[in-house]
């Protein structure tokens, strides 16, 4: 019990010390939301389909069931029409904004669409380490990365 | 700064975050966080020169791309 927490806090500091780094490197601050906004939702359409990639091949390899494919399915097919539509509201919106700013209200309803589908990634990320020891390794550590990824790209729209 | 030089100062840090957090079983997940890290600055180096619309012409195709592609895992037996 003492190695697993402490094997938990291990992969923890290694997760948040890449996290800090990687927003050091890339964050690169810029002022202009619409392409912060533009490029969250590319990378988050391209995150989407490399889980939807790895759950497929956990499946195939038998590492997960029928029924944990299907909800992880149903998870990123909500994602990925909340995503959709996290990309129309930008492009709907985007004459509204100034100097590349969006009017505050229009930035609490693009902000709470992001919300949408980022939250559904975390869920997702969390039901899998539900599945325990039993579940697969590496997918877990997939989806912990993947997890680290998803805050980065928040705190970089955000 | 270059893409390149971001990837390899993140590859640097591999062995230093393996001493500090004390655990060499670390590497595979180091590895994956580093290779979201690469796919992070790979996309936004591929973004670098686009304008707004462009990227969001082709955010809304990899969306699309994104719910076929989990439309598909789900019909999967």
């Amino acid at each position: 019990m003492k190695n697993l927490t402490t094997r938990r806090r291990q992969t923890m500091t290694a997760a948040v010390l890449i996290a800090a780094l990687v927003l050091l490197t890339t964050a690169c601050p810029s002022n202009d939301q619409i392409t912060k906004a533009a490029q969250a939702s590319a990378r988050l359409a391209s995150l989407t389909d490399s889980v939807t990639d790895a759950v497929r091949a956990a499946f195939v390899a038998g590492v997960i069931n029928v029924n944990t494919k299907n909800k992880m399915a149903d998870a990123l097919i909500l994602i990925a029409r909340e995503g959709k539509t996290f990309n129309d509201l930008i492009i709907a919106n985007k004459a509204l904004a100034q100097n590349g700013q969006f009017p505050p209200n229009v930035f609490v309803v693009l902000s709470t669409q992001f919300d949408k589908v980022v939250q559904p990634f975390l869920d997702l990320a969390t039901q899998l380490n539900l599945l325990g020891p039993s579940g697969n390794q590496k997918l877990a550590q997939t989806f912990a990365a993947l997890r680290a990824a998803i805050l980065i790209i928040s705190a970089a729209f955000k | 700064m270059s893409t390149l030089d971001d990837i390899l100062k993140l590859s640097q840090l591999i062995p230093i975050i393996a001493t500090l957090t004390g655990n060499s079983k670390i590497g595979p997940l180091v590895q994956q966080l580093i290779n979201i890290a690469v796919a992070q600055l790979e996309s936004q180096a591929n973004n670098s020169g686009k304008t707004t619309d462009q990227i969001l012409q082709e955010a809304s195709v990899a969306w699309d791309k994104a719910l076929q592609n989990a439309q598909d895992l789900r019909n999967m037996t």
